[in-house]
């Protein structure tokens, strides 16, 4: 009795220690699953159009945007002009870097591209460059995930250089936190910026997806953890007997309830990481999430 | 039911910590089926968007001048009927007609999210057209294999049927998108103009919420809930002679003119057994016959659809996994609180049994706390889901019901092990 008591503490939190990892990565995953799917726009994303404007006019909006924001601008389906204020791992890379705050305004044409555009590269003095509107830009990284996606057929450039070859006026899309269109509303460019809300198209188009799974994960975790107590006090109560033997022995209170607590402790702890070990040892193998 | 409540009393928190536990885990089954179910949904949706084969868009391509020359030979339209006869009904392959092109409406002022670049913002939409103030709505022209291409369902009224699909002078019949429900019912007519000609259209049904199709010219799935199907209707009637005096709107002949030339723009996938060449054969032969313009053909860009198709299932099979992980903990954890609570209470049962209750008795209120447990909880469930989810799926709630009915049986079998030697050492 007494050692199955000890096996359901063992199982709850192997299990909780398995949960935990399993469902960040899964969280994590469907996150930029459900982005790609979706343009790579969050769901923050504030989209408008450019009449009338000038490359000074974006430039302000640059100037303006808050730390970690995204400035997209559509040149077409695949092909889109990209500004990042100062983040550097703001968008997914499987091979080279993204683009850095030394990149913009330097002068440079630079591109990241899906993978399925490696073959149209060029190399030009042991660089690879892709060629668009016969300028090249050099490419300084190659856009995706693991698994084929969307991204893999997308070319983005620098923003500043696409304001080189390309008119102001267009399609913008400005990606961030939850206020990242406020710049929009700046007395400058009212006369030049309207917001639009572009048809729902893809993924959008088909299914109205909730993002949920933090609020799954914790109650899943809740759940588990109201496992853990119902096992812990079935425990305990095995122990009851225990305890009151180590009390008429002489030993102090406080050194039975340590003795019990470091158990307790030692044996959630090791079946968590135990959990958590598993996980990612399945995980590297493919299995889970 | 005293004992119940007896029981209940003095296992509060513990009693409460159940009820949370089970109300969770009833609400995440319900949950996670409701999302998968329609995850598999939007998987099947995009399986018959995309059955792995080859899509190809052809196109006329009048070269300079030759529209002239092509509208104006003779016995022009009895050709582009009989070309329009021969693409339908041949073996080579599958002819799709999906011209996305505004259809031009009269007295729709009220309806502008329903116009053409509302959402790129755009918003005089309205312009004039013969004396008449005209909107532009947003609009398919299908064939009707397109209805079974892309599983199109109607939430009220009628899918199109055949006859819809041959032209009456009555009226057009139309198809509208989810959201024309708040301004329109079936049956409303709307007047505007049908390959130039002025008609009535009538709405015969209302398309689900978030009917969605492939587009494929774009290449992307769309949804239609601000979109108007038209049919792609064949004249069967020679058009009847135009009055003297009589306005362009009601040339028959140009109307049926204009439509034929448009189904020149088709989108086709080839039959099993049969390849391009095959088409192209084809359709270069019914071209001299019939003394058709020059074409071009494309192949259909499939990504999208593609790399939609890869992703999404995996979460929902990852949280399956951990929802059904936790019901079995939680069918633990229930088995443990009531062999507890039975542990707890041997010198209550003892007495029941001493005054000559059996143990059908004992058992009826061990399984008495189970199910109170099991139906508060699927009641709580049930509210919050319909709250949240709008629905309740009774298939997960019975399989709950009929696993977590099995928790008391552990106590149960421990109270019978139990000899009286057990229950006086209790006592003292």
């Amino acid at each position: 009795m007494f050692k199955l008591r000890k096996a359901l503490i063992i199982a709850v939190f192997l299990m909780i220690g398995f949960t935990v990892p399993v469902m960040i990565r899964v969280i994590a995953d469907n996150q930029m699953n459900t982005r790609i799917n979706r343009e790579f726009y969050s769901d923050q994303a504030v989209s408008f159009f450019a009449t009338g404007a000038d490359r000074n006019d974006m430039e302000y909006i640059m100037e303006n945007m808050k730390e970690g924001d995204i400035l997209y601008g559509e040149i077409d389906r695949y092909c889109r002009g990209v500004y990042v204020k100062d983040h550097k791992n703001a968008l997914p890379v499987i091979e080279g870097r993204s683009f850095q705050s030394t990149d913009f305004f330097a002068g440079r044409k630079l591109a990241l591209i899906g993978r399925n555009l490696r073959n149209d590269c060029k190399m030009i003095n042991g660089r690879y460059y892709y060629m668009l509107q016969k300028e090249p830009y050099e490419v300084i990284g190659t856009l995706g995930i693991q698994s084929p996606s969307l991204l893999d057929n997308y070319l983005w450039i620098n923003l500043d250089a696409m304001l080189d070859t390309f008119s102001p006026d267009g399609f913008y899309v400005l990606d961030g936190g939850r206020n990242c269109g406020r710049i929009l509303h700046d007395v400058r460019l009212t006369d030049i910026v309207s917001e639009v809300r572009p048809e729902e198209v893809g993924i959008k188009a088909m299914y109205k997806e909730r993002s949920t799974g933090l609020v799954i994960f914790s109650l899943l975790l809740a759940c588990f953890l109201i496992c853990a107590s119902v096992c812990i006090s079935f425990w305990l109560e095995g122990q009851k007997y225990v305890m009151t033997v180590k009390r008429l022995c002489g030993i102090p209170n406080f050194y039975v309830r340590l003795e019990l607590w470091m158990d307790l402790i030692i044996t959630c702890g090791l079946s968590f990481c135990c959990g958590s070990l598993i996980a990612v040892l399945l995980w590297k193998n493919g299995l889970p999430g | 039911m005293e004992e119940l409540i007896i029981s209940i009393k003095r296992a509060k928190v513990r009693f409460l910590l159940m009820i949370v536990l089970f109300t969770i885990v009833f609400f995440l089954q319900n949950f996670i089926f409701a999302a998968s179910e329609n995850v598999q949904s939007q998987q099947e949706s995009l399986r018959t968007m995309y059955d792995g084969k080859e899509y190809f868009f052809v196109c006329k391509n009048f070269e300079e001048g030759d529209t002239g020359i092509f509208y104006h030979s003779a016995g022009r339209l009895e050709d582009l009927k009989k070309v329009h006869s021969e693409l339908m009904n041949q073996p080579f392959f599958e002819y799709f007609l999906q011209i996305k092109q505004s259809l031009e409406l009269v007295e729709f002022e009220n309806n502008e999210s329903f116009t053409v670049n509302y959402e790129e913002g755009s918003e005089n939409n309205r312009y004039e057209l013969f004396g008449q103030i005209c909107f532009r709505a947003k609009a398919y022209y299908i064939s009707q294999n397109i209805i079974d291409k892309f599983a199109l369902k109607v939430s009220s009224g009628r899918m199109f049927e055949g006859e819809d699909f041959i032209y009456n002078d009555n009226y057009v019949p139309v198809v509208v998108g989810h959201n024309y429900t708040n301004n329109f019912s079936a049956g409303d007519t709307f007047q505007g103009y049908y390959w130039n000609k002025s008609v009535d259209f009538k709405i015969i049904g209302f398309l689900e919420e978030n009917a969605s199709m492939l587009s494929f010219v774009q290449g992307d799935p769309i949804c239609l809930d601000d979109y108007i199907l038209v049919p792609g209707a064949a004249f069967t009637d020679e058009p009847a002679k135009l009055p003297d005096g009589a306005l362009q709107t009601m040339d028959e002949r140009l109307l049926q003119e204009t439509a034929y030339t448009s189904y020149l723009n088709f989108i086709i996938t080839l039959s099993d057994g049969y390849e391009l060449n095959d088409f192209i054969a084809y359709y270069d032969g019914l071209r001299s016959k019939y003394n058709i313009p020059e074409y071009y053909l494309a192949q259909i860009n499939m990504f999208t659809v593609k790399m939609l198709q890869l992703s999404h299932t995996k979460y929902y099979d990852s949280m399956l996994f951990l929802i059904y992980s936790i019901t079995l903990f939680s069918f633990l954890s229930l088995c443990i609180f009531l062999a507890l609570n039975s542990l707890r209470k041997l010198n209550a049962y003892y007495i029941h049994l001493l005054l000559g209750a059996g143990y059908v008795k004992i058992y009826g209120m061990i399984l008495s706390e189970g199910l109170f447990i099991l139906i508060i909880c699927q009641l709580l469930s049930f509210f919050i889901s319909n709250i949240i989810t709008g629905g309740y799926r009774f298939l997960p709630a019975a399989a709950g019901c009929f696993l977590f009915a099995c928790a008391p049986i552990p106590a149960m079998v421990m109270v019978r092990r139990l000899t009286e030697k057990d229950f006086l050492w209790r006592k003292e």
